[in-house]
């Protein structure tokens, strides 16, 4: 009885889809913000989120280009930690209540400070969309960090940026600010160009000594014609040889885009193992919010790319396995690795010590039997977190704890400062891929001169940024005539 | 305690405190929670814009100038030790954003300012280790304006429940031997003749501190011989490379959570605010 198998020509046997289904959660349209339902799938061994607005229809974009090791990632969700007091209510329900509301699942470990709006470059890519806005006074920065240490406590650390914070003529006193209140680990978010060229800013800064967040996106002329809009790379390597000649420690930081540099990751960390003044790298994917360069939300780097990267680019020096997710926030949202250097060797701290074993909250309910386990879980807490800053003697500390057992380590911290070296992945939210699990537990906030901290992707992508600088630049503006 | 002897237990401090494992254990303002207990106590005393403040026993100055520049007050910082006093000048001299932050040298007990004309007075980690406290407490609050403060921050130990381990040079370094219990400073306040005593619990630091140690403890269990192949075998007083380090810190977490060791903030006010 062929016939009763067909209707009008269609064969009715059932089919499978060609994804699986992860989960449902919560994001925003990606063209008026709205916040709608969105599914998280995988098809392919690729994870991608795939959503609807009533109005502007569907939309679908990569999360991540390895399913297995973002299924695997889960089970470093650490419980989290809650903060001494919430500055917003709940009322519109997540992301809309920033923040923190109460049902914000984690404190802030990192805390940003936009000083300006303002900067020494145009480029093509910011996140930020450096421009005209806003300067902050001394005076806000103050009231931010007294509000900063009501709602946490013993804030962690703080991180100034822009705009351009180097031609904040403010800035020296709102480090010095920070740090008179106790905030041990201030770091500035610069393009380096002042650092390259003004011998008074270089010693001041020597003398207050920050860690410098270095924008350092590659060693070819066209990675920064790209991204920066200009040549910036003897500008780039003259103010590395300037940090480190006056004793001031840098983070590499570098934005990474397909067809731009992401060929360029392996030497990026080569670089900065082998450069006296760099003490770890941050990679960071192309955030498509603020200025970007025309994307395809299917084709976008996602962290297993950049793992991927590194491992084929630096010729077995790095495996899969040593990078760890980032417990303090969602595990999805960072991967961190530290080495040993010492001359040639380059030693993985994930080689010493089964790090999944100590992090791993959901599957693992004990720790390893092995003396003074907590320790070392705290140690790693430590190091795999978003407020560990290479450089600082805490996270020497951390390091020459957590491994201590492993490696017979010179004494010294000093020594360890030098030789410590911290890998960082992080894949900030856009409007494609933004997740409200993972903007509800984010421990990266801009603080606002209303009280407010604000999860840094809700901060990007929701529309906060926009509010905020409208609002400031009113106030400027209001105080000025 | 003989100025001698106290002078002594300077210079060991300044040795214990120039290493690695103590700068990275205390940083700079070298006493439990830093310059975020120095900022805490500077909120408590409400410190506003103008006032004058002294800092009894200012050290390296480190915490006078972030008072100074945090608060926008000015503070006279008193050191006993001159090399310190000259010391803490020359930074401030040095620092990348001024304070009005001043150094003299003096002793707290019998400080070289004219009385009754100072907003508020702290002592940050310092009573412990005076040999007179009364008469220190005394001072500091003559030195106060009606209706100023008086703030101290310090170890807190009950009476009798000092480890016998910390019964030494090691304890005097720790600012353990001299210390308080916690009704101890308020009745020094009281005594003097302060009023509305405030006092918090900060213990939090301490635990905080010994967590760090056993931290560091776990990693070098042969710290004490590592110490000694540098040649600073001094830094640990008459603690044998045997002591149990793991066992003397498990004592000191059991008594922080028992409430007999500890470190606490306290404000007091003087009487007779004629507004």
């Amino acid at each position: 009885m062929e016939d009763s198998r067909k209707t009008d020509g269609r064969l009715r046997t059932r089919q499978d889809a060609d994804y699986i289904f992860h989960e449902l959660t919560r994001s925003i349209c990606p063209q008026c913000k709205k916040v709608i339902d969105a599914q998280v799938i995988i098809r392919d061994n690729k994870v991608y989120m795939r959503k609807r607005c009533p109005d502007h229809g569907w939309f679908e974009g990569i999360i991540s280009s390895d399913a297995k090791m973002y299924v695997d990632s889960i089970g470093f969700n650490k419980p989290g930690t809650i903060p001494l007091d919430f500055t917003t209510q709940v009322d519109q329900g997540c992301p809309l209540d920033c923040g923190l509301c109460p049902e914000h699942k984690q404190h802030i470990c990192l805390a940003l400070i936009e000083v300006n709006t303002g900067c020494n470059l145009d480029c093509p890519i910011c996140f930020a969309d450096a421009g005209s806005g806003f300067s902050l006074t001394l005076e806000q920065v103050e009231g931010m960090l007294d509000r900063y240490v009501d709602t946490e406590g013993n804030p962690e650390v703080v991180q100034f940026s822009g705009g351009e914070p180097t031609i904040h003529p403010g800035l020296p006193a709102m480090i010095q600010a920070a740090m008179d209140r106790g905030i041990g680990q201030v770091m500035v978010n610069t393009n380096g160009i002042r650092l390259a060229r003004d011998d008074r800013f270089l010693e001041t800064m020597a003398k207050l000594n920050p860690v410098i967040y270095f924008q350092f996106d590659g060693l070819r002329r066209e990675t920064y014609r790209t991204i920066r809009g200009e040549d910036l790379l003897e500008t780039k390597l003259l103010a590395l040889e300037r940090l480190d000649r006056v004793g001031l420690d840098a983070v590499l930081v570098a934005a990474i885009e397909h067809d731009v540099n992401l060929d360029e990751v392996g030497a990026i960390l080569e670089f900065g193992l082998e450069h006296p003044a760099v003490r770890g790298v941050v990679l960071q994917p192309v955030t498509h919010v603020g200025r970007h360069i025309p994307f395809d939300p299917l084709h976008r780097v996602t962290i297993p790319d950049v793992i991927h990267g590194i491992v084929k680019q630096t010729n077995g020096r790095f495996l899969l396995e040593d990078f760890v997710p980032v417990p303090c926030c969602f595990p999805t949202c960072q991967v961190n690795s530290y080495v040993y250097v010492d001359e040639d060797q380059v030693t993985p701290l994930p080689r010493l010590l089964k790090i999944e074993e100590y992090l791993d909250y959901i599957t693992n309910v004990s720790l390893p039997k092995v003396p003074d386990a907590a320790q070392i879980r705290e140690a790693l807490e430590g190091l795999w977190s978003a407020s560990a800053v290479p450089g600082t003697d805490k996270t020497a500390g951390q390091f020459q704890c957590a491994c201590g057992p492993g490696l017979d380590l010179p004494f010294g911290i000093d020594h360890l400062n030098k030789h410590i070296f911290q890998i960082a992945i992080k894949d900030f939210l856009d409007a494609y891929t933004f997740n409200v699990k993972q903007v509800m537990k984010c421990c990266v906030a801009v603080l606002v001169p209303d009280g407010r901290s604000i999860p840094f992707c809700a901060y990007n992508s929701v529309g906060y940024r926009e509010q905020v600088r409208e609002e400031l630049t009113r106030q400027q503006k209001a105080g000025q005539s | 305690m003989t100025s001698n002897s106290n002078l002594q237990t300077k210079a060991c401090c300044a040795d214990l405190y120039q290493s690695d494992l103590a700068r990275m254990l205390l940083g700079n303002s070298l006493h439990p929670g830093g310059l975020r207990l120095t900022n805490r106590l500077g909120r408590l005393m409400g410190l506003s814009h103008g006032d004058w403040v002294v800092d009894l026993a200012t050290g390296r100055g480190a915490s006078a100038s972030a008072i100074a520049r945090s608060f926008h007050c000015s503070v006279v910082g008193i050191e006993y030790g001159r090399e310190a006093a000259v010391e803490a000048r020359q930074l401030a001299l040095d620092a990348p954003v001024p304070a009005d932050s001043w150094f003299i040298q003096g002793d707290a007990e019998m400080p070289p300012l004219k009385p009754e004309s100072f907003d508020a007075v702290f002592a940050e980690c310092s009573l412990s280790v005076f040999p007179n406290k009364e008469l220190a407490v005394a001072q500091a609050a003559a030195l106060l304006k009606p209706g100023g403060r008086l703030a101290i921050s310090d170890v807190t130990v009950e009476p009798g429940f000092l480890p016998e381990e910390l019964d030494n040079s090691l304890g005097q370094l720790l600012c353990v031997t001299g210390a308080l219990g916690v009704d101890g400073y308020a009745e020094l306040l009281s005594h003097a003749g302060l009023v509305n005593i405030y006092r918090e619990d900060a213990s939090f630091h301490v635990s905080e501190l010994l967590a760090k140690i056993k931290g560091a403890l776990a990693a070098f269990s042969a710290l004490a011989c590592v110490l000694d192949d540098q040649g600073q075998d001094g830094i640990f007083g008459d603690l044998s490379p045997e002591t149990d380090w793991n066992g003397l810190i498990e004592k000191l977490e059991q008594l922080v959570s028992a409430g007999r060791l500890g470190y606490w903030l306290y404000v007091a006010e003087k009487p007779g605010n004629g507004n």
